[in-house]
């Protein structure tokens, strides 16, 4: 449930600012996370399902029990700078 | 020229000339109008401009409140806000991202920061079908 009108997008065009944000079991499908720097932020047991990480920040972010499946614009090099463990559930092309 | 006809160029001239400064009147009295027009509409942006900076301050400190109600509130203000004036959008996003980064919870996602997060981060063009 929720008030269920667009996201407001900032005037300026730039990305979220989302550091140490406390995130845990929030529903993220299909969010565009564009560039959003989410650095040292608690993704624990998100539901991330197609949203898009082209370009965000993820360092230190913790991702364990996340699921991520259908995610797009993973990459390696993002993971690797977060926290995850067998728990995350990973997009296809990056298992 | 008879006396008649000297009658009739004054005549004109004295029309010609009543036609200018009726003209200028007109111009006169248009411009003053659209500057009290602008002044009124200028004031009445500054009005609101403090009306929704009051609103802003106040919504800051209820963020904090213990009750759920008061958050919430807090942050459709804010939508509103940012609804009216879309200037302050960075400020609002700024703010509410903040307030994500100073809660914590154990499993149940609280209301209001499921709210927040709707409000601040966007669906993917893929999603919204735009």
């Amino acid at each position: 449930m929720s008030y269920q009108r667009s996201a407001i997008v900032p005037t300026d065009g730039k990305p979220l600012q989302l550091q140490r944000a406390f995130l845990k079991h929030a529903v993220l499908d299909g969010a565009s996370l564009v560039g959003a720097d989410l650095t040292k932020a608690n993704l624990t047991g998100v539901s991330a399902r197609r949203a898009d990480f082209k370009a965000a920040i993820l360092n230190g972010a913790i991702l364990i029990g996340a699921d991520l499946t259908g995610a797009k614009n993973l990459t390696y090099l993002q993971l690797s700078q977060a926290v995850v463990d067998e728990t995350t559930i990973l997009p296809d092309y990056l298992q | 020229m008879t006396a008649v006809e000297f009658s009739e160029l004054g005549r004109n001239w004295g029309l010609v000339a009543a036609a200018f400064v009726g003209l200028a009147v007109a111009i006169w009295r248009a411009v003053a109008a659209d500057r009290q027009s602008r002044a009124q509409r200028d004031g009445l942006y500054q009005t609101r401009r403090e009306h929704v900076a009051t609103l802003f301050s106040q919504a800051v400190p209820a963020l904090e409140d213990d009750k759920l109600h008061v958050r919430l509130g807090a942050i459709f203000t804010l939508r509103e806000i940012v609804e009216a004036f879309p200037d302050l959008s960075r400020p609002t996003v700024d703010l509410l991202s903040a307030y994500l980064a100073s809660v914590e919870y154990d499993d149940e996602i609280p209301r209001d920061v499921e709210e927040i997060i709707a409000i601040i981060i966007p669906k993917a063009n893929s999603e919204t079908g735009s």
